[in-house]
């Protein structure tokens, strides 16, 4: 079935041809319409062989015109630089400008805009050096620093002896019309001067348009959203081709840029494409997308960058986990302990050595892991040490990529073939950016080879499609059975001016250069208007108009048009509510559980069980039998628990230290401080090496300055309290047979006072709960509760609160022990006082805690959060708390 | 009917005229604005010289909108009304205007300035990138808190990595100060990041060096003294009696008085107070033995009646009063130790350091926020002494500038606009008829945006003083057009007790200025209190009722339910959504937690990150598996790992003892994952996930309707993140996912449900705002609090102070003792607040037109038989005095509901049945694949191509190859690879190639410069299959001797010697495989050449390594 032809050959036009003129068009898609065209027509006249005419894009055929004159000897050749090498070059300069004192927020986007204003200065054949246009430049700051800097791009490029293609085209208007030599524009409006003068060095030149009768304009639509209008036009394109399937039709993106993937989405619905049938796709699109983007690039990049100095733990686990990879035999399982590790370093960056050692132990050492060959590549061509040139390094990354087993992890489609052969390109023309930058060290060449992949487009081959996606230039020329245009409100077209900031605003306005001023803006938007009008039999029109709660105007253009707005189109696919129909949900009710003894024997039994049965049997369930552990987050700095655990360590060793009061009465400040700096540097040693690592030492010694400080003031309020104390046993081990379990506690510190007393203490770096917490029905805060139990001769339990901002004791008793210790008494409401309350209130304990362990071991895990019991849990995904509501 | 404030907008429109506008809600704003932005229009060369700048986008939306309509209503006969007709002529001489210039303004009404500040700013920093230090255009981000976040981190760490010098130091001791804690220095620090454009100008250079404590000290001092003598102002008539009870209260206690009749001293002062006020800062009623006045008659009983009878007259007081006798206890009494003074003077010093490590991070990441666009233009403007000209810069000179919303200015906006209209006084002076005028317009009473820096205390000082040396008229407009003669005179009732009695431009304290009510009369608003436990259901069912009935009538086009935060309307919006009338509310219908979307964030966890076991889990539960607690169970203990999962689920046996539904279930997960695994990273992210969900039984496992909506935003949502992002991972969507709302409902929806501040501008039939019982967050104790203080006689100056080690809450609430100057500070900032939020219930109110209803879910007070206070700090608090005695009381019964499953049962979801999945073609064995690079090859080959080319325009054919040809080649090469490292090497290869070419006497013949038809990459078409080819023939000859053409090939192929090694290389078959290889292209160019030429063409390889040719046979 062949289509319809995108472009009608005009009599004139063919006979240009025909005479041998060149057809110089505004894009290559005009371009190759028309050859198709020329094609079409001479296989109808029945030619089998022919020579081929020129037809090409303007820039281009006035490339190829330069190139042939240096073939033949009449220019000397000289080497151009490509527009992306040109803004390389420009972007060192202007970074490395340190007459001005700054630094540019976007040196990138500065260099983009000057490589176009040298360009344009160039379009339009201006010298710097001429003095009248130099003193407009003088004027200002911005424009004064350009010449600047376009001085120093000269110079470099004089240097090293390359040209910029406009610069080196003037040389072409220096020779004599050759009479052969014909041109015809076809659809070129606005030429720059410079090619202005180039086709007036033709023999013969003529301009040619398309077609000159504007096509009808349907009514104008309007959407309330993005989607709408895309998914609109994407069911128009279906609805055209299935209509006359050999017609030819397009869509216009006003942003191209923001709806292309959205709009391919759209057609792929619409045309039953997603995922069978997604080669059979009826549509070619104008632009692909950023090769960066594409996944097998991404994954290439992944290990790029976790080969460099420091290493990002996400992308660490992304790499170990691509499709595209083929990597030396691991034991999965402790693959994903070791990535579990990494997160739980709590540095999303961590240094390449450290990220090597722990990964090392999940390859057998014989076997040749990546990372081992990483530090051969190392050794051998000092990845690290030596600063390369991006051709140097291209032959480089080939080699890293290769020992992670790039890209031979699964077979790839033909899509990813070529996407493998576009990446190859993009890595040769990363290898020519020799010519303007200084050798690199790695993370730099990589940071220059993202910005080339970045640049680099992925355009997936296809076949002539009946449907054309084009940007609003593309479809200049060519003529359509259908053309819808998106996105035509008031503030695109018009869209505001855009003159260059680097050139003088006058200099613009007065040579009329691309976006100087309104007027131009609303001329251009006229003539693409026009131009989509005479390139389709009808014109479809559309914009949303509605944008972030305020109301947007349609273009001026559909002034005269009839708007339609289109009322809430944002259909569900229909796949989903047909689901809906056929498949239906129940509500199930769940039996318990029961614990069995097996699960009992494996099970970690701490005060924490408990708790979390206290707050929600469900969070118990979870946690302790499930073992479901929302994944952790990143942090700077010592985390909570390491600063616990630390302090704890400390007051551990200084409890050897000073037994008694008694013994720390004796000694003397400068001893106590001894001892308190050797528990706090001996107690900080234990956090872990790569911790310490990541933390830094700066950290951990301001940590022990604080540990210091904290532990003195502590020393210093347990010397002075009045009743003396012996610390009876430190991190003692307890097995509390508690119902159907035994728990295993640890408690901090057991000590006796004077008279004899026990008193069970548990330090707390953290707030302090209230003690109301120990004593409700189901005790929020059942640890000390558990410590009472698990020390029956006990007369108090107190939590010591150990920050720098409070230290004292907190706890409940048989009598007020210590300040901050309250009678039992005091809270019960029963007639009882001193020890007889306390013992009442340890059958209280042992009665509610009991039923807390019955009901863990029963299997009960009902979802019933008691107040708070979700602020940490973080487990909404597994408990499904909010699917219970009615 | 004429406004009786007629003169003063007329006033307002004088062209050669600068005005600061005080107008207060509701006094037709934006019409004045459109007004004299027309009458501008038509007195300028250009309309770009007219700017306005306004608030939000949808405010420059909407007036660009009203001057549009206005221009084309100009076209119109002239209408009847007054006020029409005002319009018209101005709009009629804009239009004349416009056609006289050619402008084009109906067909390009982008030309119309009238943008946002941030617009503006960005313009001016993309038009001065050099100047704003911008470079260019700039990435502006909403959400920049990550960028600060990781410009303090990577500066605590470069800071502490350092060894010498101040900032390591400094770093130390700051976060010493905050108990090495490191997350809450960087949150800290971050804060304060944000806030930078506010302390940048006050110590934004270098930071405190040690004189400043001085400095500080003396400002502190002097603020003391000028509040004590205020106070002493205020209580003058009664300190006599005040300094009498003083001092019978501490003989009667036993302590000495530090009180001295005649002036007030810190420590007087504070005795004063605790004297005067209770605990809890409100007068006190009565005193007893505690203050040092037991019960008793005779002396004692004069004593304290003496001071109650003061009490009595005190009570009768003002507020201001009241506040200022408060003021006396956190009075600043001393700097702190030096300890605390060197933390801050540190802090000062590391700030500057930090502000630059931003800048670093916003280089690094190309994203910057407002701020900083904002500062960039302001930078770009030029100081006083190098202003810059924006008439060079700017596409036209600013001729006008019209401001809106001036109460909601911050500093760095003020200064901007000063920098704007500098020297515009001095151009007014010596043109006059010509002059450039500055419009501001605003209403003190609704500035309500604090919290972003907002200084209500700028437009008052605007109105006063003028902007720089411009001076402005200032003019107040009082009349309200947009609500009836009831609302009116309600809210000037009940906001004149409410507001303070004098303006404070220090504290941001406005007054009340009652407004004309142009409107008819119309129903009084109501205050309604429901009381009870579900009192908050309660309140939203009967709005909803409100609504229906809203809805339904005719006469009603627009209804608002407004409050004070996002969480305050959370009820509201969740019965609307139940009881499914539609709505429209833009960001505050969070989806996050939804079911659907939780559900859907599990799915893409596992498929993103298949090393996540929690996800596992959660996945196992969802409707569409639903693994009961038994198999849940037995697969978790199985499976320790993620991993271990997705083995268990791909082999999963029936004797595993899984339930026989579990087991099914488990088989087809397993081809769910196998369908997922297959279309990875091959289908457009958001098609992949999306069509794993729709195998997953998404769609069904929705318990409603309106869950489907919810998944398509997410999908929307995922699309775009993706594009955005760099890479997705499973913890970078769930943080951008807090930000995921429902849609607003599309189009002519007549509720919206919007915070009070998002409704500022805006006008309704009818408003509720509801949920007044509520207060707000406590005010977070930030690390640094300054404020600037303008003292009676001096310059202004900033106090600044730092936040106590480590602590969290104010010494103030936890009943310790005040004298710092940070409890200062942040009372003052309370108290702002407190202020502001006053004004906000103000903008609440005066939004409606015919109907006003506010509502509280309060407790009932058993005792008193009549509702409870309301909690300090709500809007309802603030209501109480005025309305508490005419509010409607519903008390409500329990709401139990005791339907479907009682709540916290053991019942969960599943879905029946599970939908089918295709089957997948099983895909093929990965192949390695070659990726040696032959780039230098091709190049070189290209090189000799072109050097093969160029030899036949010569018109005598070299021996060798000269110096010209070499150029050719090597810059060609250079074109292809760049200025390689081993460029020289490349050349002198090709150079041999060419030169052994130039050597072979077949290739001489060939190229002989005399022969007639020789053509050089000579493009050919040719039709094969019905198809046009298209060819390119290196080179091609007319053999005039045999009337026979050749067509020549080159290739350039390298025989590399390394593979075979110089014995085994056999010349021959290479020869042959390469004929063979290029057998079917050489016989396209023989068949396009004979028909074109119609002889004999005779086709050949040409081997430039070997220097030689070969033939290929005929075929």
């Amino acid at each position: 079935m062949n289509l319809r032809p995108l472009f009608q050959l005009s009599t004139p036009l063919a006979e240009a041809i025909d005479a041998g003129a060149a057809v110089l068009t505004p894009n290559r898609r005009l371009s190759r319409a028309v050859r198709a065209a020329d094609q079409q027509r001479r296989m109808a006249q029945g030619k089998a062989a022919w020579v081929n005419p020129s037809i090409m894009p303007l820039r281009q055929y006035w490339q190829d015109r330069w190139q042939q004159a240096v073939t033949r000897g009449l220019i000397s050749p000289q080497p151009l630089l490509d527009a992306s090498a040109q803004r390389l070059l420009w972007r060192q300069i202007i970074e490395n400008d340190d007459q001005a004192g700054f630094s540019l927020l976007s040196p990138g986007q500065a260099a983009l805009l000057c490589q176009e204003a040298f360009e344009l200065l160039g379009l339009w054949r201006l010298d710097l050096r001429a003095s009248a246009l130099r003193q407009e430049f003088d004027f200002h700051e911005d424009t004064r620093r350009f010449v600047a800097w376009a001085e120093t791009f000269q110079e470099v490029l004089r240097e090293k002896g390359f040209a910029t293609a406009e610069r080196a085209q003037e040389a072409l208007l220096d020779f004599e019309r050759s009479p052969d030599h014909a041109v015809v524009l076809l659809e070129t409006d606005q030429l720059s001067p410079l090619y202005k003068a180039l086709t007036a060095t033709a023999a013969t030149s003529q301009r040619l348009a398309a077609s000159e009768s504007p096509g009808v304009v349907a009514s104008a639509l309007a959407f309330a959203d993005g989607e709408s209008e895309l998914a609109a036009a994407a069911s128009w394109c279906r609805e055209m081709r299935d209509r006359d399937p050999v017609g030819r039709y397009g869509v216009v993106l006003s942003d191209m840029h923001y709806d292309r993937d959205r709009f391919e989405t759209c057609l792929r619905r619409e045309f039953n494409c997603l995922t069978e049938n997604y080669e059979s796709l009826p549509v070619n699109f104008a632009t692909g997308f950023a090769l960066r983007r594409v996944p097998i690039v991404r994954d290439a990049l992944n290990v790029l960058a976790i080969s460099s100095r420091d290493v990002d733990v996400e992308q660490a686990i992304a790499v170990l986990q691509s499709p595209f990879l083929r990597l030396p035999a691991m034991d999965v399982a402790r693959c994903e302990g070791q990535t579990r590790r990494l997160r739980e370093l709590g540095h999303q960056a961590i240094p390449q050595a450290l990220f090597r050692e722990l990964v090392d132990p999940l390859v057998d050492s014989d076997i040749p892991a990546p990372w081992r060959e990483l530090l051969r590549i190392e050794a051998e061509h000092g990845l690290r040490r030596h600063k390369k040139s991006p051709s140097a390094w291209r032959r480089l990354i080939p080699l890293i990529l290769e020992n992670w087993g790039w890209p031979w992890g699964r077979a790839l489609d033909s899509l990813e073939y070529q996407q493998l052969q576009t990446w190859k390109e993009a890595l040769d023309r990363f290898s020519t950016l020799d010519s303007v930058v200084s050798p690199l060290d790695y993370e730099a060449a990589l940071g220059l080879l993202e910005d080339c992949l970045q640049e680099e487009q992925f355009q997936p081959e296809t076949a002539d499609q009946a449907i054309q996606v084009l940007g609003p230039l593309e479809t200049t020329g060519l003529s359509f059975d259908g053309l819808w245009v998106t996105g035509m409100n008031a503030e695109r077209w018009p869209a505001s001016a855009r003159p260059n900031p680097y050139l003088p605003f006058s200099v613009q306005r007065r040579l009329r250069m691309p976006h100087c001023d309104a007027a131009w803006e609303w001329e251009w938007t006229q003539q693409r208007w026009l131009a989509w009008r005479q390139g389709s039999r009808q014109l479809q029109a559309s914009y949303i108009h509605h944008d972030d709660g305020r109301t947007v105007l349609a273009s001026p253009l559909l002034n005269t048009h009839e708007v339609t707005v289109v009322a809430d189109t944002t259909r569900a696919d229909p796949r989903w509510t047909e689901q809906r129909l056929v498949h239906h949900l129940e509500t199930i009710a769940r039996p318990n559980s029961a614990l069995i003894e097996d699960d009992v024997a494996t099970l970690h039994r701490g005060s924490g069980l408990i708790e979390a049965q206290s707050l929600c049997p469900f969070q118990a369930f979870a946690a302790y039998r499930l073992g479901a552990t929302p994944a952790s987050v990143y942090f700077s700095g010592l985390s909570a628990a390491e600063r616990g655990s630390v302090l704890h360590h400390a007051l551990y060793l200084l409890a050897n230290t000073y037994p008694n009061r008694e013994a720390l009465r004796d000694a003397d400040e400068k001893a106590r401080k001894v001892s308190v700096s050797n528990a706090s540097s001996e107690a900080l040693s234990t956090v872990h090496r790569h911790r310490r690592r990541l933390v830094g030492e700066a950290c951990l010694e301001l940590e022990q300055r604080r540990l210091e400080a904290l532990l003195s003031k502590w020393l210093e309020g347990e010397a002075l309290r009045e009743s003396s104390w012996r610390i009876e046993a430190r991190e003692a081990d307890r097995a509390l047979a508690l119902g159907p379990l035994t728990l295993n506690l640890r408690l901090d510190r057991v000590d006796e006072l004077d008279r004899g007393q026990r008193v069970v203490l548990d330090y707390k770096s953290g707030r302090i709960d209230p003690l109301s917490h120990w004593l409700e029905e189901r005790p929020r805060k059942p640890q000390l509760p558990l410590y009472a139990l698990a020390e029956p001769k006990a007369d108090a339990v107190s939590y010591v609160s150990l920050r720098s901002a409070e230290i004292s004791f907190r706890g409940l008793g048989a009598s007020a022990l210590l300040s901050g210790i309250e009678p039992i008494a005091q809270r019960r409401a029963d007639e009882l006082e001193g020890e007889a309350a306390m013992e009442a209130q340890r059958a209280d304990w042992r009665r509610e805690l009991e039923a807390l362990a019955e009901e863990f071991v029963s299997g009960e895990a009902a979802v019933t959060p008691s107040t708070d019991a979700c602020r940490y849990c973080a487990r909404e995904a597994l408990c499904r708390r909010d699917d219970l509501e009615p | 009917m004429t406004p009786v404030d007629a003169p003063q907008r007329n006033r307002a429109l004088d062209p050669h005229t600068s005005f600061c506008v005080s107008a207060p809600a509701g006094s037709g704003k934006t019409g004045l604005l459109v007004q004299r932005f027309l009458g501008l229009l038509a007195r300028v060369e250009h309309p770009e010289q007219v700017v306005a700048i306004t608030f939000t986008r949808k405010a420059a939306a909407e007036m660009r909108a009203r001057v549009v309509d206005a221009l084309r209503g100009a076209r119109a006969p002239k209408p009847d009304s007054d006020h029409e007709q005002r319009l018209w002529q101005l709009a009629n001489a804009a239009l004349k205007r416009d056609t006289e210039a050619q402008w084009g303004l109906e067909a390009n009404p982008t030309r119309l300035a009238i943008r946002t500040i941030d617009s503006f700013c960005g313009e001016l920093a993309r038009q001065m990138p050099v100047l704003s230090g911008s470079g260019g255009a700039l990435r502006t981000t909403d959400r920049a808190a990550p960028l600060y976040r990781e410009a303090v981190d990577q500066f605590l760490r470069r800071a502490l990595e350092g060894s010498k010098g101040q900032l390591p130091q400094d770093a130390m001791r700051l976060l010493l100060h905050l108990d090495n804690h490191w997350e809450t220095a960087t949150e800290l620090l971050a804060a304060l990041l944000e806030r930078r454009e506010q302390w940048q100008p006050v110590f934004g250079g270098v930071g405190f060096a040690g004189h400043e404590r001085e400095w500080l000290g003396s400002m502190t001092d002097a603020l003391v003294k000028a509040r004590l003598t205020r106070v002493e102002t205020l209580l003058a008539p009664w300190l006599s009696a005040i300094g009498r009870a003083l001092h019978w209260s501490a003989e009667q206690r036993g302590v000495p008085s530090c009180f001295q009749s005649g002036t007030l001293g810190l420590d007087s002062a504070r005795e004063v107070a605790d004297l005067l006020l209770t605990q809890s800062n409100g007068w006190r009623k009565s005193l007893t033995v505690k203050q040092g006045f037991p019960p008793g008659k005779g002396a004692a009983k004069d004593a304290k009646d003496d001071i109650l009878a003061v009490l009595g007259q005190l009570r009768e007081g003002d507020e201001e009063l009241l506040s200022a006798v408060r003021e006396l206890r956190i009075l600043p009494q001393s700097l702190g130790t030096s300890e605390h003074w060197e933390t801050l003077a540190a802090l000062t010093r590391l700030l500057p350091a930090l502000g630059a490590q931003l800048l670093v991070t916003f280089q690094q990441q190309g994203e910057v926020d407002h701020a900083q666009i904002a500062l960039g233009a302001l930078a770009a403007l030029g100081d006083d002494e190098e202003p810059t000209d924006l008439a060079l810069r700017l596409d036209h000179r600013i001729e006008h500038l019209l401001v809106d919303e001036f109460q909601d200015t911050s500093s760095l906006q003020f200064e901007l606009i000063r920098r704007v209209v500098r020297g515009w006084r001095e151009h007014n002076e010596s043109h006059p008829g010509q002059e450039r005028t500055l419009l501001l317009v605003g209403d003190p009473m609704q500035s309500i945006y604090g919290f972003r820096e907002a200084k209500v205390g700028l437009f008052m000082r605007a109105r006063d003083e003028g902007i720089g040396d411009l001076p402005l008229e200032s003019v107040a407009l009082r009349v309200n057009f947009r609500s009836t003669q009831t609302i009116v005179s309600w809210c000037n009732e009940v906001f004149s007790d409410v507001f303070p009695p004098h303006d404070d431009p220090q504290l941001g304290a406005v007054c009340f200025s009652p407004a004309d009510a142009a409107g008819g009369t119309g129903s009084r608003p109501r205050l309604a209190l429901f009381e009870g436990d579900d009192g908050r259901l309660a309140e939203a069912q009967a709005l909803c009722e409100e609504l229906r009935q809203g809805i339904g009538d005719p006469d009603v086009e627009s209804i608002a339910v407004l409050g004070r935060s996002r969480g305050h309307l959370a009820e509201v919006v969740a019965e609307l959504v139940r009881q499914g009338i539609p709505f429209a509310a833009r960001e505050l219908d969070a989806l996050h937690t939804r079911p659907v979307i939780r559900d859907l964030k599990t799915l893409v966890q596992v498929l993103l990150d298949g090393f996540d076991r929690f996800a596992w889990l959660a996945l196992l539960r969802c409707p569409a598996v639903a693994l009961d607690d038994g198999d849940l169970l037995l697969l978790a203990q199985r499976a320790p790992t993620a991993h271990a999962f997705r083995r268990a689920v791909s082999s999963m046996d029936s004797a595993t003892g899984l339930s026989s539904t579990g087991l099914e279930r488990i088989r087809w997960l397993a081809q769910v994952l196998a369908f997922a695994d297959q279309y990875r990273d091959r289908l457009a992210f958001r098609v992949w996930l999306e069509e794993c969900w729709l195998r997953f039984g998404g769609p069904a496992s929705c318990s409603k309707e309106l869950d489907l909506r919810d998944a398509q935003v997410f999908f929307t949502f995922v699309e775009r993140f993706w594009s955005q992002e760099q890479g997705i991972t499973s913890t970078t969507l769930d943080q951008a996912l807090e930000h995921l709302f429902a849609p607003e409902a599309p189009g002519d929806v007549k509720v919206q449900v919007m915070t009070l501040h998002k409704a500022k501008g805006l006008e309704f039939d009818w408003v509720f705002i509801p949920g007044l019982e509520r207060g707000t967050r406590r005010e977070d104790r930030r690390l640094l609090l300054w404020d600037e203080f303008a003292l009676p006689g001096q310059a202004p100056a900033f106090l600044l102070d730092l936040r106590a080690a480590a602590d969290t809450q104010s010494p103030l609430e936890s009943g310790a003792e005040a004298g710092g100057l940070y409890e200062y500070l942040h009372v003052q900032a309370q108290q702002k607040a407190m202020l502001e939020s006053l004004r906000l219930l103000y903008v609440g109110c005066t939004r409606a037109e015919n109907r006003l209803v506010l509502s509280a879910a309060t407790s009932w007070d058993e005792k008193r038989d009549a509702p409870r206070s309301p909690r300090a700090g709500s809007f309802l608090a603030a209501l109480w005095s005025s309305l508490a005695d005419e509010a409607e009381i519903h008390r409500t019964e329990a709401l139990a509901e005791d339907e479907g499953a009682p709540e916290g049962e053991l019942y969960y979801r599943r879905l029946t049945t599970t939908p089918a999945i295709e089957p997948l073609l099983a895909a093929a064995p990965a192949q390695r694949i070659d990726l040696r690079e032959n780039r230098e090859a091709r190049a070189l080959g290209t090189a000799l191509h072109e050097g093969l080319e160029a030899l036949v325009y010569r018109r005598v054919l070299p021996r060798h190859v000269d110096e010209d040809l070499k150029q050719r080649l090597h810059s060609s090469l250079v074109s292809l690879l760049g200025l390689a490292p081993n460029l020289n090497q490349l050349v002198a290869d090709a150079v041999t190639a060419l030169d052994q070419s130039l050597g072979d006497p077949w290739l001489r013949w060939a190229l002989d410069p005399t022969r007639q038809d020789r053509k050089a990459e000579y493009p050919l078409a040719l039709v094969q299959n019905d198809a046009p080819r298209s060819l390119v023939i290196d080179y091609c000859f007319l053999d005039e001797a045999r009337d026979e053409y050749w067509v020549v090939d080159y290739k350039s192929a390298q025989v590399d010697l390394k593979d075979h090694s110089e014995s085994d290389f056999d010349k021959e078959s290479f020869i042959a495989e390469q004929l063979a290889q290029y057998a079917p292209q050489l016989n396209a160019y023989r068949d396009a050449l004979t028909q074109l030429r119609g002889k004999t063409v005779r086709c050949a390889l040409y081997f430039t390594s070997l220097g030689e040719h070969r033939e290929l046979n005929a075929v």
